[in-house]
């Protein structure tokens, strides 16, 4: 049985394990996000802040003490618009063994109560326009596009 | 003559298309072909059907590639491929009476070959998918079976697979293993080890009791590589999930206490160690189907403690070799008129040949019915069409006698055919 939690400290090994292979599965998509080498250390000391930072919150998926899937969402102002904060899911990754199996909705449910109790109304995802597999993830849960990001390489 | 490039030269190609309609006089043409033809065509306008009872469709296959991978030979692209389609098509001729047109085809992408076939749909019986890369294999394949009401087979996949479960039937009587507890080490992750996988797990194999071997060792669900394997290759990556159930990194621990290996990797020897046979569990089953040299020799093998191995040579005991099961598993699903071919067809066709071999006497030198073996083809025609029957698949409703009766005469039709073409050649 699967469930959701906060994640704590001595999860940081494999949320940086899961979030370093989402980074990697995400360079498939693009080759503007390509990674650098030490990937896993940068994750690692990104991990430590956020699990200080009250304006982070990362939740881990647990089944029998085995974490299966985890989740980063940031809180960023909104100044020029209302509501005037919004929560961004900046990584999300489930076991490959535990896909297709509900954990990505309950990740998901989790992370809104949580953002509802601290008073966020809005949630939204950030991930490479070409994955189509969390484009279609992102709209069976209700996300809809509301920006669009253009990206030109310089030199 | 032992050369094959002047065998290809004296015959010049190896099949011709010849009328089954005698022609004795003038008025005949116009019976043949217009105006009296038209009288057919209208009927078939009428009823698409009936093209499976008034023309040649009820007994014609195409035998397709885009050359992509063809036998041991890699990317020859289509015209390099014509000779390979060419033998496959006698082959389907000589031992299943199956008329099989050869049809390499020059297409760039998975979806232009899928549409191609699509559109030869009318003109035939079923489709025998031949030499065509993997993962793009599996696509194709997946796609045609759910788009066309005729049966599409892929040879390297269903029919490679049909001929282990077959061999691994009888191998696992004489060892008395049971599938449901027995651990299989699938060492190879191509086409037809990955066919094999699904219908071991169709027959009964427990796919956490799997473990799937590719070039970097085995295959579970938190390798390095997984995410990869999800965007460009989905049933591997499906495989990686759902096998090894062990969580076992290492190949030597994936032969630890394994009760089967099944290798269809490259060309031995060697290539699976003695060391690695010598810690599998007792009475090991060893499948190194690999040609010409099989990845561990049987005497090896045998050497290392395996109890019953096969090859894919025909001068070693046991030969696993599609050959077995591909003519007559058309021979079955035209006879049936069948609107696909299945995985619980191909197993049908497996125990066909199991029970074929179990008749005559198994043992450890022979788990399955060698080519030569002319009647097995009625056995598992017969049992194919009775299974499409069975499964609500055939336009044809027959008994199995029926089946297994007409398949013999057909086969034995295109034989005797086969054997003037003999005499007409040497006199």
């Amino acid at each position: 049985m699967v469930s959701i939690r906060l994640a704590k400290k001595e999860d940081t090994k494999n949320i940086v394990d899961f979030f370093s292979r989402m980074y990697r599965l995400n360079s498939e998509f693009d080759p503007l996000l390509n990674n650098p080498e030490n990937l896993e250390e940068r994750v690692s000391k990104s991990v430590d802040k956020s699990l200080e930072n009250p304006d982070e919150i990362i939740v881990v998926a647990e089944d029998n003490g085995k974490i299966v899937g985890t989740a980063r969402v940031i809180v960023h102002e909104r100044s020029f618009y209302f509501p005037d904060r919004e929560a961004i899911i900046e990584e999300f990754y489930v076991h490959p063994a535990y896909r297709r199996q509900g954990v990505g909705k309950d990740i998901i449910s989790f992370i809104e109560e949580e953002l509802e109790k601290r008073g966020i109304q809005l949630l939204s995802a950030n991930f490479p326009s070409r994955n189509v597999i969390a484009s279609s993830f992102y709209k069976k849960m209700g996300f809809r596009e509301i920006h669009s990001k253009y990206v030109k390489r310089i030199y | 003559m032992k050369d094959p490039v002047e065998l290809s030269k004296k015959y010049e190609g190896k099949i011709e298309i010849y009328p089954k309609i005698p022609i004795t006089s003038y008025d005949d043409f116009s019976l043949i072909y217009t105006p009296g033809v038209a009288e057919v065509s209208k009927a078939i306008y009428k009823d698409p059907e009936k093209s499976f009872e008034l023309t040649s469709r009820w007994n014609t296959i195409a035998v397709v590639t885009d050359g992509t991978r063809v036998l041991g030979l890699g990317r020859i692209g289509p015209t390099a491929a014509m000779p390979v389609m060419e033998g496959k098509s006698l082959l389907f001729k000589y031992l299943g009476g199956v008329d099989a047109i050869p049809l390499p085809i020059n297409v760039k992408s998975a979806d232009e070959f899928i549409s191609v076939v699509k559109a030869l749909e009318t003109s035939f019986g079923g489709i025998n998918l031949e030499d065509i890369e993997s993962p793009k294999c599996f696509y194709i394949l997946e796609k045609l079976q759910s788009m066309l009401e005729i049966p599409v087979w892929h040879d390297d996949q269903q029919g490679t697979a049909g001929a282990i479960l077959a061999g691994l039937i009888n191998a696992m009587i004489l060892t008395n293993k049971d599938p449901k507890e027995s651990k299989v080490v699938l060492y190879g992750a191509g086409a037809s080890n990955i066919a094999t996988a699904r219908i071991l797990a169709e027959y009964g194999f427990k796919l956490e009791n799997m473990i799937m071997i590719d070039s970097k060792g085995p295959l579970y669900s938190t390798r390095e590589d997984i995410d990869h394997l999800m965007l460009h290759h989905r049933w591997k990556y499906e495989l990686a999930v759902k096998t090894n159930g062990y969580e076992v990194k290492e190949i030597k621990d994936a032969f630890s206490g394994a009760d089967v290996v099944i290798s269809a990797s490259t060309p031995g020897p060697n290539v699976i160690k003695k060391e690695w046979v010598s810690v599998m569990n007792k009475n090991a089953i060893v499948f190194a189907l690999a040609n010409p040299i099989p990845e561990i020799l049987p005497q090896d093998a045998k050497e290392a403690g395996a109890k019953i191995v096969a090859t894919g040579r025909s001068d070693f005991p046991n030969q696993v070799n599609n050959s077995l099961i591909f003519p007559a598993v058309f021979r079955g699903v035209l006879d049936s008129r069948a609107k696909s071919v299945t995985d619980k067809m191909v197993i049908s066709a497996s125990e066909a040949l199991a029970e074929f071999a179990r008749r005559k006497g198994i043992n450890e030198n022979y788990i399955i019915p060698r080519m030569d073996e002319w009647e097995a083809y009625y056995e598992v025609a017969s049992a194919i069409a009775s299974k499409a029957v069975e499964l609500g698949l055939a336009r044809n409703n027959k008994s199995r006698e029926e089946f297994r009766e007409i398949a013999k005469q057909r086969i034995l039709r295109a034989r005797k055919i086969m054997g003037l073409v003999v005499t007409i050649w040497s006199a």
